[in-house]
């Protein structure tokens, strides 16, 4: 078939496909009334009311709003706990987002494909829960699991460096500023790991075992099945991790409120928690909305990347597919 | 099915749009007529969980003393209260009469805000202002149209009902053991510490990230300073000279400590619960701590103890009152609230927490456990074979309150003070910081809660 | 043609694909691979791997069960010298555990079922109706509930006491099931446009309405997914710590995460009684995890459309 025909032939079906696009289209609007209304009422209005707020001085309660117009967000220009605390996000993409889910992808493959052909369902179910479960826990309690772990004098981990390595002097984990952020970081990867294997897992749920069948009798090694048939068939969920845990890395809290409230010397400042000192510590209402509101934009472009990111690698996947 | 989904759709729009609509008439906040009912009252305060928690026996006391008012509670913590107060307190469902957290940059900031109820008449009525110290008293007195400082001329917007202070603590086996005697002032504090480090023994438990570390920050600092000090600090009075001698002794000596080997330069990290459980297995001879512990450090421990007030700080020391309890402005049922502070400022209560060294902050009491009633015996019995040592505490205290010795706590000033002594000082433990720099980073802070809080 | 037959129609061809699959895993079961040593190395990695993960959680059940004594004389890591199971009976006086559970049962549940039907209506219309700007209406969802919840707490505190909904449990299942439905969406969406067409098209020319598409062809296919979420939503809302603090104030709304945190009370904190809290309250979310997670291998795969 030549270039001129195949193109034509293209278009044409363009147009055709066009119509029955709108016509498949029909009728689905109504299914999304609902959850628009809530997200509109419970988001989107207190959303803008945020942004009002970070237009004023105001200590909260009944007491009065000074307008400042982008006074706050000026301020913040020059505010260097503000940019340390930004660039301390970018430890804790690499402790949520980085690490759990190159080590979730081979956990879940080989949980699924290996562990589950030769051990049986139950054995990988067991394992996946084991990997879950400090997602179950509560953050407050981990917290005091982790100071046990971390703590310089009679914690676990320095036990070990020094009865087993013999370091003569272990880290103070938590009060050391050179140290603090791998102690947060540490705790963060414990606790996310289960998440994208939860959700890989599922995913693999959804692939035809037939596939990995016929490409075992094909003599493919785990290794090029992995790439060959898992990481394509879970391409979506990969999309879904990374943006939700990138999200939940921006706006962090918990861990830094019960490890190290942000110290020592600022070491471990985040965002987050800079925002809610400003808020519920210092009683600087319009301060700490700007903060939040420029968090709020930073995840917004952050996240649109990568939505735009998975579209184009979508649209390519259904181009391949029709050809 | 289609017409199903759209008449829930309608619903849910109707709702949104009421939702809407209240709130544009949220912003002045309802206040309704304190149309006072006194039959109802909601209780929340700091709970604790070891079966003997003081106020749970001192509610069960006023209910039974108070049969028509109906009694609910609440049980909170203060990391919780730390964190929500400001919001708990403006809701339509806020408590009646809650515990929270002293200084201006708590009660202080609320009554500012118009959250909390002025109770300068309650205070009068019932006669609080003759029965209180007056140094005391300044705890629970705030500016609120000046951004709530803490001062002896604002008005009552808390109740204080007991006292606290912070002390040394000694572990008198180690010191026997050693041949080293227990200090009676600082220069044999500082040699007795020398000693334990000559015999290989690190002398003080510490933490950097909860109270220790500041409080004895503050401790030294007051070793240099007078009360006008302590005003200028705490209550904006004057101008601070953060090149004075307090601040340079204060952050010098602790960074000499440190070097010398007294406190562990490893304890930046620790908290609170770290160091009294060290202290208490008898890792370490000393402890510079608050009175809140002498329960656990006579329980838990399992040496002979004893305790002083931080050796030459007899006239001016870090103390103050325990959590303040304050009523929200939005609550319905203030007398009640009033009627029930004022029964825990009476004997019954008074004299009850005098014999579990609760300190109270009635100086006429002198603590006998066989006047408490029934209901309100301590269940876990933690105090009634040391009567004698609960009363030394409580006389400790009271010298404290004559000599008119309670210079507050040092993050009381504003808000971002805690975290910022904290970080400052954690620097000075392990040593990556200077004395010349944690001071400037404290100087920062507290020049930013200042302007903060509007003061020029 | 009747719905009524399409109904019938689809649910043979699902069932037929199914045991079709159930066929295949039993072949294989008969004949396993060739085994090696390799295969225990593999197993016993991922069982360090697995102790490693519980290990803090092991600290947590030993001083769960020491007396106060044992826990401030000995170190956390030590064994306890007897068991002692005063902390529970603590915790359980202290918090009235039945109430809070049963608050923290009915908030995750209801919320998360809100959840999960809200984003399956949504990624229906999103993932497989394409309605035009759906990426952009994923990104507003998302970017929505990605707001630092210091962000829209002063609006929301206000409005709910506004309709006088401020101490009650239904303003979290609104807040957490709508926070949870943007995720749920966009997961469910991003699934769903990868849906097969055939089968869509095979429905429509069977005469089905988007209604019973959903309902007889979407649904039983995402059922695996929907499963995953439930659990997350349930989970999520269980331990949602932020919301419940500031809106549940009095102690006969309050969830179990905030009757733990309350037990911190001032200043004093009772290491046994909140380990040994922490511990049973941890019972119902791991119970309830263990019960769907077999769901989450059950689900019947797309993929297997040919």
């Amino acid at each position: 078939m030549s270039s001129h025909t195949r193109s034509a032939k293209k278009r044409e079906l363009t147009a055709q496909e066009k119509k029955y696009e709108k016509k498949a289209r029909s009728g689905y609007g109504r299914y999304l009334i609902l959850g628009s209304v809530g997200t509109v009422v419970v988001l989107l209005i207190p959303f803008v009311i945020n942004i009002w707020i970070s237009l004023f001085n105001w200590r909260g309660g009944f007491s009065k709003m000074r307008w400042v117009g982008l006074g706050n967000y000026s301020k913040l220009l020059h505010d260097a706990k503000f940019w340390t605390s930004f660039s301390n996000s970018l430890y804790m993409i690499v402790a949520m987002v980085i690490i759990p889910t190159l080590i979730g992808l081979i956990l879940s493959a080989v949980l699924f494909d290996y562990i589950g052909q030769e051990f049986g369902g139950k054995t990988s179910s067991f394992l996946r829960a084991c990997y879950y479960i400090p997602q179950i826990l509560p953050v407050g309690v981990a917290g005091i699991l982790w100071n046990w772990i971390l703590n310089s004098q009679t914690g676990a981990i320095n036990r070990i460096l020094s009865g087993m390595f013999g370091v003569a002097n272990p880290p103070d984990w938590l009060g050391d500023p050179s140290f603090a952020i791998y102690a947060v970081m540490l705790m963060l990867i414990w606790s996310q790991i289960g998440y994208p294997v939860v959700i890989f897992m599922s995913a693999l749920g959804r692939v035809d075992p037939e596939l990995y069948e016929a490409a075992a009798l094909d003599g493919a090694g785990w290794w090029k099945r992995f790439k060959a048939i898992t990481l394509p068939q879970i391409k979506p969920e990969v999309f879904v991790v990374v943006l939700t845990c990138t999200v939940a890395a921006l706006k962090v809290f918990g861990p830094v409120y019960v490890l190290t409230k942000g110290g020592p010397q600022s070491s471990t400042l985040v965002p987050s928690y800079y925002s809610y000192i400003n808020f519920f510590g210092k009683s600087q209402i319009g301060y700490g909305a700007a903060i939040a509101s420029v968090l709020a934009i930073l995840i917004a472009i952050v996240a649109s990347v990568i939505l735009i990111f998975q579209n184009r690698s979508a649209a390519a996947e259904r181009e391949g597919a029709r050809v | 099915m289609k017409r199903l989904t759209k008449a829930k759709g309608i619903v849910a729009s109707v709702g949104a749009v009421a939702m809407l609509l209240s709130m544009a008439g949220c912003g002045n906040g309802s206040s309704e007529a304190s149309g006072d009912d006194d039959k109802e009252l909601n209780i929340s305060w700091y709970y604790a969980s070891d079966g003997g928690d003081t106020f749970t026996r001192v509610i069960d006391q006023f209910k039974k003393e108070n049969p028509d008012i109906k009694v609910t509670e609440t049980h909170t913590s203060f990391p919780q209260m730390q964190k929500n107060g400001q919001l708990i307190m403006q809701g339509d469902d806020a408590p009646d009469v809650v515990q929270y957290n002293q200084g201006t940059s708590s009660v202080g900031n609320l009554a500012s805000q118009g959250i909390l109820a002025d109770l300068s008449d309650y205070a009068s009525q019932y006669g609080w202002d003759k029965k209180i110290p007056s140094s005391m008293q300044t705890i629970a007195k705030f500016k609120a149209d000046e951004n709530g400082i803490m001062s002896p001329e604002g008005q009552w917007y808390g109740v204080p009902l007991q006292g606290e202070y912070t002390l040394a603590y000694y572990n008198k086996d180690l010191f026997e053991k050693n041949g080293i005697e227990i200090p009676k002032t600082f220069d044999e504090l500082e040699s007795a510490m020398q000693k334990f480090v000559d015999k290989g023994i690190t002398p003080v438990a510490f933490e950097g990230s909860e109270t220790a570390a500041q409080h004895l920050w503050y401790e030294l600092a007051l070793s240099k300073a007078d009360r006008d000090w302590v005003n200028k600090y705490q209550s904006y009075s004057g101008a601070v000279d953060w090149n004075s001698e307090p601040f340079t002794y204060a952050a010098n000596t602790l960074d000499s400590w440190v070097k010398n080997g007294y406190i562990p330069s490893n304890s930046g990290g620790l908290v609170a619960e770290d160091m009294i459980t060290q202290f208490c297995a008898g890792k370490y001879p000393i402890m510079f701590s608050g009175s809140w512990w002498f329960g656990r450090v006579n329980q838990d421990g399992k040496f002979k103890s004893e305790f002083a007030t931080f050796p030459g700080n007899e006239k001016l020391s870090t103390a103050g009152s325990g959590k303040l309890w304050v009523v929200p402005e939005k609550s319905k049922h203030k007398a009640a609230a009033a009627k029930f502070l004022d029964f825990a400022l009476g004997e019954e209560t008074q004299n009850m927490l005098g014999t579990e060294a609760g300190l109270p902050v009635d100086t006429s009491i002198d603590p006998d456990l066989s006047a408490v009633p029934t209901l309100m015996k301590n269940p876990n019995k933690t105090f009634d074979n040391i009567q004698d040592k609960v009363k030394e505490m409580n006389s400790v205290f009271q010298t404290l309150l004559k000599n008119d010795a309670i210079a507050y706590y040092p993050d009381w000033p504003s808000a971002g003070m805690y975290d910022s002594l904290n970080s400052a000082l954690q620097g000075i433990i392990n040593q990556k910081s200077t004395p010349e720099k944690a001071t400037a980073e404290i100087k920062a802070a507290y020049e930013e809660g200042k302007a903060d809080l509007g003061i020029e | 043609m009747s719905t009524a037959t399409v109904k019938t129609n689809v649910k043979h061809g699902i069932q037929a694909r199914m045991s079709r699959i159930e066929r295949k895993e039993n072949r294989k079961g008969l004949n396993k691979r060739k085994k090696g040593p390799l295969r225990w190395v593999i197993l016993a990695l991922c069982l360090v791997l697995a102790v490693l993960i519980l290990a803090p959680l092991f600290l947590m059940a030993i001083n769960a069960f020491k007396t106060p004594a044992d826990y401030t004389t000995g170190s956390p890591l030590s064994l306890p010298k007897s068991l002692y199971f005063g902390g529970l009976v603590n915790f359980w006086n202290a918090v009235n555990f039945p109430q809070k559970l049963w608050n923290s049962l009915w908030i995750a549940v209801i919320s998360a079922l809100i959840s999960v039907v809200l984003s399956l209506f949504n990624s229906f219309a999103l993932g497989i109706g394409r309605v035009r700007g759906s990426s952009f209406i994923i990104a507003i969802f998302m970017i929505l509930t990605m707001l630092p919840g210091e962000g829209f707490i002063y609006p929301l505190f206000y409005m709910f006491n506004a309709i006088g909904m401020g101490n009650s449990g239904w303003t979290i299942v609104i807040i957490m099931g709508i926070i949870n439905m943007a995720f749920g969406t966009y997961l469910l969406s991003s699934v769903m446009s990868t849906f097969p067409r055939e089968i869509l098209e095979a429905a429509q020319i069977d005469g089905a309405g988007r209604w019973r598409t959903l309902w007889d062809v979407v649904f039983p296919i995402m059922k695996s997914n929907l499963a995953v979420l439930f659990i997350f939503f349930f989970i999520w809302t269980w331990n949602e710590f932020y919301f419940t603090l500031i809106f549940l104030v009095s102690g006969d709304t309050q969830t179990i995460p905030i009757a733990i945190a309350s037990l911190q009370g001032d200043r004093i904190m009772d290491v046994p009684t909140i380990n040994a809290g922490s511990l049973i309250s941890l019972i119902p979310a791991l119970i309830f995890f263990l019960i769907f997670q077999r769901t989450l291998t059950k689900g019947i795969t797309a993929g297997a459309v040919k």
